[in-house]
């Protein structure tokens, strides 16, 4: 059986609140909010955040801290007021001015939504003490989608499901999962594609059940799929190692050797190499395979290109992609 | 006043429709009286049904709550799905519970509940605690205190009867207490 942070890639929680004294999204409050936030933060976390004003970053600057999932697309529209608190260790982003006024967000490597919890629930502490937050004893806090009211939180967990996909199991897993009050669907990608065969489980209901609730169901139904997943990828090595190993070293020598690639490639063969490396089969940590996937993306790959005078993003990828499999 | 429904002759009657959305009253003509109860005795259900539809239709189209916090219209709301402030919950109770219902399955909060509102139904158990009883000394309970305690006291009667207005405002009243409370600290 493989272990969990072999296909759980990240767990993420994210805390909806507003400032009890403000209307929810207001550009004359805007700079209020922003205030607040900063001054909690900067007066007692000794300037353990840094501070993103959007408005004042360039376009591939904003898109690259949405790759590290660090602000949504959402504040991206709100660029003009939007600004972000990012801790060092960059496990923890406070969005300011996205759909409510704080979007407090923790991020853990490899699944772990308990301990997320906690960290977001510690910058919730310290945020609340500048001003507190809107909270209504029967409807708990109050934002402004009615589909994040209550705790205001949404817990998910980043899966990477690629034989699940292979075997077109993914349509079933979301029907059972949606009776649960979760759902489940793919990160990059539109429609029912699912790049990198990357997906998200997280909760739709936010009212009526507590935290601690919530965790627990994301993180069984998570459990539950990564034991079928985990499953599919022993009776495939059993059964068909050869074509398993080909598909696998087919992707990591593109990976390795490739000129130019463009993204929706890469996700592909990434999720293949990745594949590899939990199954012993690639002589590569998965912690530089998991870097790659924040930073072969287009906006940080458009950087590099920048940095280096290389013509082309595609070829910037594969250059920086050959940096990191070598570098490991 | 004109008949409402051919806005050509005088209306001379009034029919009085009662709903669950309230009453509503619809001013007629002699000829278009006439249809109605035609329609009424030809038993024609499909043309009453649609007549008194149209009236709860033109009646709902009014009926547009505007929140007292931030001047947001319900049907701004269910254009945008974004409520506009903390009054839009309890301004839109009656149309948000269900849609909350809808969407979450419930309607009551059974999370964390904010510091503040912690702290203070910590000390409110412990003051209830047995432990409270023995001779220590008694901590007296300031006025502004015994205020607070009996305005949380009618808002969770309020709230429990669903009396959400009522419920809003003894919150306010106590936000105020409280806000008072913290810049004499």
């Amino acid at each position: 059986m493989a272990n969990s942070h072999e296909i759980a890639v990240s767990g993420r929680i994210r805390l909806a609140r507003n400032y009890h004294d403000l209307p929810f999204h207001n550009q004359e409050n805007a700079a209020t909010c922003l205030k607040r936030a900063y001054d909690a933060l900067h007066n007692y976390t000794e300037d353990l955040y840094t501070l993103h004003i959007l408005n004042n970053m360039s376009k591939d600057e904003r898109l690259s801290l949405m790759e590290e999932h660090l602000i949504s697309a959402d504040l991206l529209k709100n660029a003009g007021t939007g600004a972000a608190l990012i801790r060092k260790d960059r496990q923890v982003s406070i969005m300011v001015n996205e759909e409510d006024h704080l979007r407090i967000q923790a991020i853990e490597v490899g699944g772990g939504l308990e301990h997320a919890a906690q960290q977001a629930f510690q910058a919730e502490e310290i945020l609340e003490k500048v001003c507190g937050f809107s909270f209504d004893p029967k409807f708990g806090y109050l934002t402004s989608c009615p589909t994040n009211t209550g705790t205001g939180m949404r817990a998910s967990l980043m899966l990477h499901l690629p034989m699940l996909t292979r075997y077109k199991q993914m349509g079933n897993v979301g029907q059972n999962v949606a009776k649960l009050g979760l759902t489940i669907r793919g990160i990059y990608g539109e429609g029912s594609e699912a790049l990198g065969d990357l997906y998200q489980v997280s909760n739709q209901v936010s009212l009526g059940r507590s935290e601690e609730d919530i965790i627990q169901a994301v993180t069984a139904v998570g459990k539950q799929l990564i034991d079928m997943e985990s499953g599919l990828r022993d009776r495939s090595m059993k059964r068909a190692p050869a074509e398993l190993k080909d598909a696998v070293m087919r992707s990591y020598g593109l990976l390795s050797y490739a000129i130019t690639m463009d993204e929706k490639e890469f996700m592909q063969h990434w999720s293949n190499m990745r594949l590899g490396i939990a199954l012993g089969m690639v002589p590569t940590p998965l912690s530089t395979s998991d870097e790659l996937l924040t930073t072969a993306q287009n906006a940080h790959v458009r950087h590099f290109a920048a940095k280096r005078e290389i013509a082309s993003a595609r070829e910037a990828r594969c250059e920086w992609i050959r940096e990191c499999l070598n570098r490991a | 006043m004109l008949c409402e429904e051919c806005q050509m002759n005088e209306a001379v009657f009034t029919v009085t429709l009662t709903s669950g959305d309230g009453v509503t009253r619809k001013h007629l003509c002699g000829e278009c009286m006439k249809k109605w109860e035609a329609n009424l005795a030809d038993g024609d259900i499909h043309s009453f049904l649609s007549s008194i539809l149209s009236i709860l239709g033109s009646a709902q189209k009014t009926d547009d709550p505007v929140c007292s916090g931030c001047g947001l219209k319900y049907s701004a709301f269910e254009k945008s799905g974004r409520l506009g402030c903390a009054q839009c919950y309890h301004d839109f109770a009656d149309k948000l519970t269900p849609m909350l219902k809808r969407i979450h399955g419930n309607t009551q909060h059974n999370g964390r509940t904010p510091r503040a509102m912690q702290t203070q139904a910590d000390a409110a158990a412990q003051a209830a605690s047995p432990e409270a009883e023995t001779p220590a000394p008694v901590p007296e309970i300031s006025p502004v205190e015994k205020m607070r305690e009996e305005l949380r006291k009618k808002m969770d009667e309020a709230v429990a009867c669903e009396n959400f207005e009522d419920a809003a405002k003894y919150r306010d009243q106590l936000k105020a207490l409280m806000d008072d409370g913290e810049v004499q600290a």
